[in-house]
């Protein structure tokens, strides 16, 4: 068991250095000059210069990679160029709204989809309402969907502000968004689920037994079809965190992925790279807590990590 | 597998260290043609499971070996290796003397030489094939003369005459599609036949048909089977000489009819002992043996899982320490301090060899003292 | 019927005996007609054993009598224990008759055990279910139960998965499962077939010593002929969706009148004259499956069939006290 656990999270160490290499790698893809951002238009060439060297722009790609993976893991990840902050103070700071935003949206998008796919379970054909979700969500993509939310009811009909930030009823439109994004995927496969299940042969022994209706669901079904929720759950995350980062942009909501985004347009690439890291480190934490749920849940994936 | 061909010496640790006499018993009647197969003191370890734990035997030409025991006993291991799915960890396989070659290359000279059937006909067959490609297939990977008339009548030697090239697996029935499958098997002409449980998953009415079948394949092509079952009496009716193997091991080997007449390890009593009645008159009214010790392991006491010692030291070996000597040792109600402390070797009794430290002197001596059910023959 | 011996906390109830009878049964799933008029009684206390290979119907016989057909099935005819019809029977009543007058036990116990929840648990449902106990108490007789059914540590069993435990404890629990609902009729589909035949013999004598002490009905499904013989007082055997014989089982063996029951009383286990290398007896042909030939379903492997039997489907005929067949044959012999 310790094991497992161990190769686990060397794997989860493993990926986040892929990504963080990769990510290094892209940004001398993009365009963009950032001494000429940091130091403004009018600069001189001597002074462009001088930032460059500053930040070490003129050393070979890997030298500059392996100062950023040494300052990493001291906790150091770079200053903004343009914020002249620490990248580590600007993302701890945006850290609880991301947090609170995905969590109420993992939240929703687990309870909605969830007990759609119960109650349309319980249905031997799958219901028109599923059938209109799946048409109507599954194929609007996160800032669409995010537009028109903002639209209808916080423009048109005002029921929520439109200004930007946290606070009071600014929560609704942005975890709404994200729910909704995300009901179909897990409504659908909690359907299957459950017809899988109710059709196991386990099912009809608690029937045999002549248990009620509502006892054989409660005791039987539902903690055996929802199982794989919690896997999916664990896949999604990565999902979820890239409708965050739409969703925060189009609400503005003062969150890391409105920060990663305002980065991407200023070329500030330290912040950039922090909030890829970042976002890495929290997928593998997430993957991590899913299994050691799924193995203190489903006593037989306990055998399968000897 | 080893590296050198070991030949058996006074110092070697192959077990097969048996007096001649035995040896002629593992081999069949004395001045018999060289063996077709030979497996000499062959190991096969998974993981922490000891699947075969010292496995000695030999097939002579046109014979049929059969092999018998319950689930987990390690019949199916013995088959792939002998196909050459797998190798041993130790020990040797050796056809027609030659031992079994590394090469994946050269083992294709094994695998004309010895066919195989396996059990599920819904399984061993790619559904995405024709019937006539799949009794094709060995010959163009073999090199061997092909078309339309030798598959057909390949098929009709194994009873599907009226087959049509063009159909698929899924049209047949299972008794069919095992027809199917022999006939593939025999395309290369094959000097031995694996036969792993090949009428299991079938009906009864059809298993007959099938064993008729190749009872009649083995007389006209003195092909030599390897007949695998967990069924005694099939396995009584099938074969020549019979092993009974369990956890990894043979404990009992010798000619078919003495052993099921006589059987002298306890776990073949046991074996036909529990063979249902063949009348209602030969019930044992009111006899209700005790639930079998496999209750009195939680976890399923395959014998060969040594996991409990194995797993917890991570090496395969220190499961030796751990498990009893004689493998049948906990289920055997003649068991003494011996059994728990030295391993039984194959012995030669009464024109069989038998590993046990207490063998059955009798045929009408039972284990649970119990008026035995009559096996006689007649 | 919980035996007198069982010792469990539980209040021992002795529900009455209570005898099967079905009659005119059909099973369809769609337009597959699987069981096509099927009629048999079991006395109370006896065992009947309901043989025969696949698609001859059996297991669909085994699900209509236990109302445990999937979806989309339907089932006409009566099935009858005691006074109460289970054909007819539906919501609060076929509940409360569910476990308690017929119980199921299936043939692959892994699948049919919660993969999540322990075998005590399992079993201990029933307990409060049936008997309204509390957990305490139901947990108790579970361990009971399962020492009842021939398991050596019942309490470590008890604590187990599904996944943990040997194909025989399984259905060891399986048999709990069934028993503590003191059911007057035990449906067996074919429990030990996939079992080890060491495994099979315990489990066979076990059900035998519990039949003869809580007198229960049992009704055996099962291809083995072998187990036919070590366990059933009758046999009714079964081809096509049809009971082609029926009788007690001494009679069916010594003096089988249909000649698929001949050749099923023949096969190769069975033979133990036969020498070695000897070829059996086999019947030529394949069972059919969901397909059926118009007129007597076995006609076209019969070596004996007449020109009415791809006709008319034979009647069925009484020849010996308890002993029934439906074959055309059985008016020709002498």
């Amino acid at each position: 068991m310790a094991r497992y656990l161990a190769t686990r999270v060397g794997l989860g160490v493993l990926t986040i250095f892929s990504v963080v290499l990769l990510t290094f790698l892209l940004m001398f893809v993009v365009p963009g000059d950032p001494a000429r951002a940091i130091a403004g238009p009018r600069a001189t060439p001597q002074v462009l210069a001088l930032v460059r060297a500053n930040l070490h722009l003129n050393e070979p790609v890997m030298t500059q990679f392996w100062r950023y993976l040494v300052g990493m893991l001291h906790g150091d990840l770079g200053v903004s160029y343009i914020q002249n902050q620490p990248v580590a103070t600007l993302i701890a700071q945006r850290l609880p709204a991301t947090a609170e935003l995905g969590l109420s949206g993992l939240a929703l998008e687990l309870i909605l989809g969830g007990a759609l796919g119960v109650w349309d379970g319980l249905r031997p054909k799958r219901s028109r309402l599923l059938a209109v979700v799946n048409v109507g969500l599954l194929s609007v993509p996160t800032f669409s969907l995010a537009f028109l939310l903002l639209l209808a009811f916080g423009y048109e009909l005002s029921w929520f502000p439109i200004d930007g930030g946290t606070g009071g009823s600014r929560i609704v439109l942005p975890a709404l968004t994200l729910g909704l994004f995300g009901m179909p995927y897990y409504a659908n496969v909690v359907r299957d689920s459950m017809q899988e299940t109710l059709a196991a042969a386990y099912t009809r022994t608690a029937v045999a037994k002549g248990l009620s209706r509502g006892a054989i669901i409660r005791r039987h079904v539902l903690r055996n079809a929802l199982s794989p929720v919690l896997t999916m759950a664990g896949l999604d995350f990565a999902i979820l965190l890239s409708g965050v980062v739409f969703v925060e942009t189009v609400f503005g909501w003062p969150g890391i992925g409105q920060l990663q985004t305002q980065a991407f347009y200023d070329v500030d690439r330290p912040v950039l790279m922090g909030t890829v890291v970042v976002a890495a480190v929290l997928v593998v934490i997430a993957t991590l807590t899913i299994d050691l749920l799924r193995m203190l849940i489903d006593p037989r994936t306990r055998v399968q990590a000897r | 597998m080893s590296s050198r061909p070991r030949h058996p010496g006074p110092d070697s640790p192959v077990r097969a260290a048996v007096p001649l006499a035995a040896g002629t018993l593992l081999g069949g009647a004395p001045g018999a043609p060289e063996p077709l197969l030979e497996l000499v003191d062959v190991h096969k370890h998974y993981r922490s499971v000891r699947a075969l734990d010292g496995v000695s035997l030999s097939i002579a030409p046109g014979e049929t070996l059969g092999m018998v025991g319950e689930s987990g006993c390690g019949k199916s291991t013995v088959a792939r290796l002998v196909v050459a799915l797998e190798r041993p960890t130790s020990g040797r396989l050796c056809f027609r003397g030659e031992p079994y070659p590394r090469s994946t290359r050269a083992l294709r000279a094994i695998r004309r030489r010895v066919g195989v059937v396996f059990q599920d006909p819904y399984d061993s067959l790619d559904p995405r094939f024709t019937v006539g490609q799949i009794v094709d297939e060995p010959l163009r990977a073999h090199r061997l003369p092909r078309g339309e008339e030798r598959v057909r009548e390949l098929l009709a030697d194994a009873g599907m005459r009226d087959a049509e090239l063009d159909s698929y697996p899924a049209q047949y029935s299972g008794g069919q599609r095992q027809r199917i499958g022999i006939a593939r098997a025999l395309a290369l002409e094959p000097e031995l036949l694996v036969l792993d449980e090949p009428t299991s998953a079938l009906d009864v009415s059809v298993q007959a048909q099938i064993l008729n079948l190749l009872l009649e394949l083995q007389r006209r092509r003195r092909i030599a089977y390897l007949f695998i079952s967990h069924d005694l009496e099939v396995v009584r009716r099938m074969s020549d000489r019979v092993a009974v193997i369990y956890a990894g091991r043979i404990v009992e080997l010798g000619p078919a009819a003495s052993i099921t007449a006589s059987p002298r390890h306890p776990y073949t009593r046991a074996l036909i002992d529990a063979i249902p009645a063949p009348t209602p008159a030969h019930r044992q009214v009111g006899m209700d043996r005790p639930a079998e010790d496999e209750g009195a392991a939680i976890r399923a006491p395959r014998a060969i899982d040594t996991a409990g010692g194995a797993r917890a030291s991570g090496m395969a070996g220190a499961g030796r320490a751990a498990r009893p000597a004689c493998p049948y040792a906990p289920r055997c109600p003649r068991r003494t301090e011996i059994c728990a402390a030295a391993e039984p070797q194959l012995r030669p009794a009464d024109g069989r060899l038998v590993a046990c430290h207490h063998p059955l002197a009798g045929a009408g001596e039972g284990p649970a003292s119990q008026a035995p059910r009559p096996l006689a023959l007649s | 019927m919980i035996a007198a011996g069982a010792g469990t906390t539980a209040d021992r109830r002795r529900t009455q005996p209570a005898g099967l009878s079905v009659s005119d049964l059909h099973v369809r799933y769609g337009s597959s007609h699987a069981v096509r008029g099927v009629s048999f009684s079991v006395p109370a206390g006896r065992t009947l054993a309901l043989v025969g290979e696949s698609g001859c119907g059996k297991t669909s016989v085994a699900l209509a009598v236990s109302r445990l057909l999937p979806a989309g099935a339907t089932l006409e005819g009566s099935v009858r224990v005691g006074g109460l019809d289970l054909a007819c029977a539906a919501g609060r009543e076929l509940r409360d008759a569910r476990g308690r007058v017929v119980a199921y036990m299936p043939q692959d116990a892994m699948a049919a055990l919660n993969p999540v929840q322990s075998a005590g648990r399992q079993i201990a449902e029933v307990l409060r279910h049936r008997r309204g106990l509390g957990r305490r108490a139901a947990a108790a007789g579970a361990v009971a139960l399962l020492a009842q059914v021939g398991i050596r540590d019942p309490h470590t069993a008890a604590r187990r998965c599904a996944h943990e435990l040997s194909g025989g404890m399984r259905q060891r629990v399986m048999l709990a499962i069934a028993l503590a609902g003191d059911p007057q009729v035990l449906v067996a589909d074919e429990p030990t077939t996939a079992l080890d035949v060491t495994v099979q013999a315990g489990i066979l004598a076990l059900v035998r010593r519990l039949v003869a002490e809580t007198h229960m009905t049992l009704v055996w499904i099962t291809h083995d002929i072998g187990v036919v013989a070590e366990i059933a007082d009758d046999v009714a055997v079964m081809y096509g969706g049809l009971i082609v014989e029926h009788g007690p089982v001494r009679e069916i063996f010594e003096r089988p009148a249909h000649p698929y029951t001949g050749a099923l009383v023949r096969s190769p286990r069975l033979s133990r004259r036969a020498a070695a290398k000897e070829p059996f007896d086999a019947i030529p042909g394949s069972p059919p499956l969901g397909e059926f030939p118009p007129g007597c379903p076995f006609h076209t492997r019969c070596a004996h069939a007449l020109a009415a039997c791809a006709e008319r489907m034979p009647e069925t005929l009484q020849i010996a006290d308890g002993h029934r067949v439906a074959c055309h044959l059985t008016g020709q012999r002498a």
